[in-house]
């Protein structure tokens, strides 16, 4: 299979049998995704082997596997569709030269053994990045270490931050964390429970040894273990934010290719224009416009396509019934995916109109090259470094967002669980999401960085020497 | 060369500057290695003499020009200007010596802060000594000297600290592991090594402590005695300023730019050549006593480098100066020198007037630069000329012996085991080699001898 | 002199060319041809002063709006009733307590700016300060600040801030000292810190490297002056794009935190009424429309001047 036409036959039909499993309601929207750009990507790139196709094939098979494991469903067509991708690569890689393929295996087995053993899916997410970690590793191995050294002053000093929070409230901390309509026992079991009598530094090492067992404390208010909390609610959460994040990059990548193909015309200008005003719109602004045009009983034009709120359950089915999943969840993610279109877009632009100024762009129209493949397969590689490094830092600005859409759209996601803990004061619920939100934060930058290693390896090898 | 040697020092009186074993190391990271970037030169600039210092990118040369004005301190060494030696001042007493010291640099534009006009960049250097003229407080120069004596035993105190630091952080994870699984052994064994390195952290934590208080008391101190100063500055300011206006304008006149069209602009509105006069009237303004010059016209146009060299000619004429030229231009430097300094990797290969060191260099590396000149004419044969091979070693693992040994073409056993020293091989031609091509081999160095040595 | 008749330009192209590759130089935007479409480019343009004349009429309508505005903020209009829609009286209508929403909206500003520019200017002093200090002092200094600002780098911007301010307000969100505006400003200023200084830090970093601070350092110059004098002056230009970025993030962040419960509720700001109209959204989409519009504009304005001025002094974004 080394045949360049053959590889990417393989790879377009990958990409249709997603497309016909899509169509057919098997695969949902991320599928669609996946398979066009697939498709796309190794439809244009020059060498299958050299392109950055498998790796990119490879990110998109982890954010895949992380969005089925959230949902915790793992029905056949997940399975399908792992077992689709990884015929893929091996065809069009061959399995040895493929590190994608081995991380793929390697967190298909953690996902399997996730969901026998009916782990929370919080720490099948962390296993899946611990194993993106592990594959990068043999890459590079230096660099990774040096790096997750360096992550670990920080997720303590992290931590410590916010287990001291709860220190700065004045008074009595047990009935601050009781709440005011506590009876004395609750106040007195929560004492205890909290070990308060303790000093601060003993406090903190108990309540680290506890909560990296998976216990960070039972909220007085819901009377539930705020891990069993956040496993009800981070899943859906995660969900939202992948699919802006995949929503934005499938809108964001190709208006930015044409505006900068097109710099300085009418077209141009008329893209950046209108993302410049995007990016002045907060995006609770555009999730109530939204509501007030697209919502069931909200619309003022008498489009009420979209339910405005979504029933209360804990958990949304990926596959099943698609049609009325894709109605719920697409006014949030239109919202949250709003502003990073117009930032992502906005990168690529700026970078891509530098790079068509190069001289291998106009070597290669000179070879006669079509415009696509110039676009596609040469210049948005290069471009694409400080928009893979914003999509890492941006992360905050999708958890922030994705807070407070939940609470517009009442998505039983940890934003609202967050802002109920708010509203109650409820200061343990406060200090659980705060840790495993800076932690993800954390984590997920770490393995953008490693991402970006992989892909651009004189990054890996000048921080390797520095 | 590539030697050391203090030979071709002239006598103790008449030299403006005088540099002995003069080095620069730079660390490479946190591995404990050195880039060996000068390595113990020496030479001496007499008064009124132009001191050309030529070699290869990478040789050292501007190092050495940097090193000469204290910006990086050198390693080690003497950098003696008129009988008073600056390695050895402390930073405060060097801030003093520095008006009859300046320097001009490579890139001109680069080298004016495109945010000031021309007037501000100009009067700089007197500001500075205007400043430095009214004395600090008691106060502020305690916590200056506190600074300087507290960083350096605070990064030893952290080197030491950063262990106990981290067993702490263990007994910590042992702590919780033994938490975790309920073993009191473990958690025992986790308080142990807790108490254990909190012994071993408090002194040093203590002694950080208290310096640190000690520091952030004389700062909140400084404010009142810093608005004295600054009252007692503000009074001499109008005083001081028409008087550095002038000075300032003649400097600029004297580089041949009108000062009322230069004064208001910023550096974008000038070209190279017209920026490279005003570093120059920068450098002059105070009248050093010695310039040093790094690169003065690499950056420039051809046409222009000739009218800045001319301008550096008059101004030594004018203000009497002493001029070290640093440059990789070999034709650049036989211009302008009375004498020419050849530096290799580090270290000081041959030290002769242009005259005698282009007609007939003594030091295969010498005779290797000259013949990488290409000559402009077809006829002479470039194959026959002997040009050196092979890449400049690193500079963090120089050659042993003379630094020159792995590419020259004369190099022997002899030159692996001996460094050369500087010798007079003519009246005036100094040279750190063996084997000159100028004169007799150096006493010792015989070749036959030396292969059978390292053959046995 | 024959070099000061000559166009200067073509000087500067050869200087240019003539500057040796092993040298790693800042490119510093004068090349010339940089330079040409610099001097095209620095014209602020008609849009900008459409925008900075948005917020000077908001400003002003802002400060003297107890003069110029014939109603009052909290004033009730039984007559036009809750919820009434945009009329002559009230050109934006009222809300559910009877309020007009136009009134509102410009003493909105007061709170929203207020919040939004002193957080960014307490940022700039103390992010500043220390972005300038960790990109001028290398090593020891530098690595024990960065480390410190990755720390609180390392949580999430908008959670750093809900939880600074959950944590200084008691149950019925009332401060535990001081008034809800300015802990509200305190936590927004702790939380955009860390993101200045490394910005400052990143931009330093490029400027402490150029041949003019080491002129300056042989000069015998003291550090303090030459970060103040000739650090300073490049640095400021792309802080001041970033500073009016920020208080536009600052605006909508205070909204957003409105909107979790948090905050300021009790003053009318942008961020609250929009808020506090989403329940009626389908009665009395002006409750909502009209406060996102002052907010769509005034974060436009700002991103705009700040787009600009980035244009107009040249500055490239050193790092993010």
């Amino acid at each position: 299979m080394t045949d360049v036409r053959t590889r990417r036959r393989v790879a377009a039909g990958i990409g249709v049998l997603l497309l016909a499993l899509t169509a057919v309601g098997v695969v949902p929207l991320i599928g669609l995704a996946i398979g066009g750009v697939l498709a796309a990507q190794y439809a244009t790139s020059p060498g299958a082997t050299e392109s950055p196709g498998y790796l990119l094939a490879c990110a998109v098979a982890v954010v895949l596997l992380v969005a089925w494991a959230i949902d915790l469903r793992p029905g056949l067509y997940g399975w399908a569709v792992v077992a689709v991708m990884a015929a893929g690569l091996v065809l069009v890689d061959g399995w040895r030269r493929s590190p994608g393929f081995l991380a793929l295996l390697a967190s298909m087995t953690v996902l399997m053994l996730g969901a026998t053993l009916d782990i929370t899916p919080v720490f099948v997410f962390l296993a899946v990045i611990v194993i993106g970690i592990a594959a990068t590793a043999r890459t590079s191995g230096r660099y990774v270490y040096r790096r997750v050294a360096a992550l670990v002053p920080i997720v303590i000093a992290v931590s410590f931050f916010s287990f001291s929070l709860l220190s700065l409230l004045p008074g009595d901390l047990a009935v601050n964390i009781a709440g005011p309509g506590a009876t004395p026992e609750a106040v007195a079991q929560i004492r205890a429970d909290l070990n308060l009598d303790d000093p601060i530094p003993v406090r903190y090492l108990r309540w680290l040894a506890d909560a990296v067992q998976g216990d960070l404390g039972v909220s007085p208010f819901l009377r539930e273990d705020i891990v069993d909390g956040l496993a009800r609610t981070l899943p859906i959460s995660m969900q939202i934010m992948l699919y802006a994040i995949v929503l934005s990059l499938a809108l964001s990548i190709p208006l930015g290719v044409l505006s900068a193909y097109r710099a300085g015309t009418k077209t141009d200008k008329g893209i950046t224009a209108t993302m410049f005003g995007l990016l002045a719109l907060p995006n609770f602004v555009i999730a109530l416009v939204l509501i007030l045009f697209f919502a069931k009983g909200k619309s003022i034009i008498g489009l009420d396509w979209f339910p405005a709120t979504v029933p209360t359950r804990s958990r949304i089915g990926f596959g099943e019934n698609t049609v009325l999943r894709f109605k719920q969840i697409l006014l949030p993610v239109v919202a949250l995916a709003a502003g990073l279109t117009a930032t992502y877009m906005r990168l690529l632009r700026t970078d891509m109109v530098a790079t068509l100024q190069e001289d291998y762009i106009a070597v290669a129209r000179a070879k006669g090259m079509s415009t696509m493949r110039i676009l596609f397969g040469h210049a948005l590689r290069p471009s694409s470094f400080t928009l893979l490094t914003v999509l890492g830092i941006n992360i905050a600005a999708l958890i922030s967002g994705s807070l407070i859409i939940e609470v517009i759209f009442v998505l039983p996601g940890v934003g609202t669980y967050l802002a109920t803990a708010i509203f109650q004061r409820d200061y343990l619920v406060i200090q659980g999401v705060v840790v495993v939100l800076a932690l993800a934060f954390v984590l997920t930058n770490l393995a953008v960085d490693l991402l970006y290693a992989l892909l651009d390896p004189r990054i890996r090898d000048a921080r390797a020497i520095l | 060369m590539a030697g050391s040697g203090t030979a071709h020092l002239g006598g103790p009186d008449d030299a403006v500057l005088r540099v002995t074993d003069l080095t620069v190391e730079f660390p490479v990271g946190n591995t404990g290695l050195k880039v060996h970037a000068v390595s113990g030169i020496s030479f001496d600039i007499r008064k009124g003499e132009t001191m050309g210092l030529v070699g290869e990118s990478g040789c050292g040369k501007s190092t050495t020009g940097r090193a000469l004005m204290q910006v990086p301190r050198p390693t080690s060494g003497r950098v003696v200007l008129e009988g008073e030696d600056l390695a050895a001042y402390d930073r405060e007493s060097i801030r003093a010596v520095r008006a009859r010291l300046q320097m001009i640099f490579q890139d001109p534009i680069s080298s004016l802060n495109p945010r000031r006009t021309i007037a501000e960049i100009v009067r700089e250097p007197l500001v500075v000594q205007w400043l430095e003229s009214v004395p600090r407080s008691p106060v502020a120069r305690l916590w200056h000297s506190l600074v300087r004596w507290m960083l350096p035993l605070w990064r030893t105190a952290w080197r030491f600290g950063r262990f106990a630091l981290g067993a702490l952080l263990a007994a910590a994870v042992i702590w919780i592991v033994g938490e975790a699984v309920d073993v009191s052994a473990l958690r025992g064994v986790g308080v142990a090594v807790g108490i254990v390195a909190g012994i071993a952290a408090a002194p040093l934590a203590l002694f950080i402590g208290v310096t640190a208080a000690a520091w952030l008391v004389l700062v909140l101190l400084m404010g009142p005695f810093a608005l004295a100063r600054w009252l007692r500055l503000r009074a001499g300011r109008a005083a001081f300023l028409a008087e550095a206006d002038e000075k300032v304008r003649r400097a600029l006149s004297t580089v041949g730019l009108d000062p009322d069209v230069a004064m208001p602009k910023r550096r974008h509105e000038f070209s190279g050549g017209q920026c490279q006069r005003i570093c120059i009237a920068r450098a002059l303004v105070l009248e050093p006593k010695l310039l040093i010059c790094d690169e003065p016209v690499s950056a420039l146009d051809v046409s222009v480098q000739a009218q800045i060299l001319n301008l550096l000619e008059d101004m030594k004429a004018e203000y009497g100066l002493t001029l070290v030229f640093i440059s990789h231009d070999l034709a650049v430097v036989k211009n302008v020198s009375d004498r020419v300094a050849v530096m290799y990797l580090g270290k000081m290969c041959e030290v002769a007037p242009p005259d005698l060191i282009y007609s007939e260099p003594a030091h295969p590396y010498t005779a290797a630069l000259l013949s990488a000149i290409p000559a402009p004419d077809p006829t002479i044969n470039q194959r026959g000329i002997a040009t050196i091979s092979g890449e400049v070693p690193s500079p963090v693992f120089p050659p042993s012996g003379c630094r020159f040994r792995t590419r020259c073409p004369r190099a022997t056993g002899h030159c692996e085991a001996n460094e050369p020293l500087m010798r007079e091989v003519r009246t005036g031609h100094y040279v750190a080699c063996h084997f000159p091509l100028v004169g007799e081999p150096a006493p010792g160095a015989t070749r036959g001898e030396d292969e059978l040595l390292v053959l046995s | 002199m024959l070099e000061q008749s000559s166009d200067p330009r073509t000087d500067q192209a050869t200087a240019q060319v003539l500057e040796p590759a092993d040298e790693a130089t800042v490119p510093d935007g004068t090349g010339p041809a940089e330079r040409d479409a610099g001097y095209q480019r620095r014209k602020l343009g008609v849009g900008f002063w459409i925008a900075v004349g948005w917020l000077a009429v908001l400003l002003a309508a802002a400060i003297l709006g107890d003069l110029i505005l014939p109603y009052g903020p909290e004033q009730t209009f039984r007559a036009a009733g809750r919820l009434a829609a945009p009329s002559a009286d009230h050109w934006f209508g009222t809300d559910s307590n009877s309020r007009d929403v136009f009134t509102r909206c410009v003493f909105a500003t007061r709170i929203s700016l207020l919040v939004g520019v002193s957080a960014t200017l307490v940022g700039l002093v103390v992010g500043g300060a220390l972005g300038m200090i960790a990109g001028f002092y290398r090593g020891t200094i530098e690595s024990a600040v960065t480390g410190a600002l990755d720390v609180l780098l390392a949580i999430p911007f908008l959670v750093l801030a809900l939880a600074l301010l959950t944590f200084l307000t008691d149950e019925q969100n009332q401060p535990r000292f001081g008034n809800i505006s300015i802990i509200v400003i305190i936590a927004l200023s702790i939380a955009v810190v860390p993101s200045i200084a490394r910005i400052t830090r990143a931009n330093v970093l490029v400027h402490s490297q150029r041949e003019f601070v080491l002129a300056s350092r042989t000069l015998g110059t003291r550090n303090l002056r030459i970060m103040v004098r000739e650090i300073l002056p490049n640095v400021v230009p792309a802080m001041m794009s970033f500073a009016l970025l920020y208080i536009a993030i600052l605006i909508v962040v205070e909204g957003t935190l409105s909107f979790l419960g948090v905050g300021e509720l009790s003053k009318p700001t942008w961020g609250n009424m929009i808020s506090f109209g989403r329940d009626k959204i389908d009665d009395a989409p002006w409750n909502v429309l009209f406060p996102s519009l002052f907010m769509f504009l005034t974060i436009l304005a700002l991103n705009y001047i700040g787009d600009r001025v980035r244009n107009y002094f040249d500055v490239r974004e050193a790092g993010i």
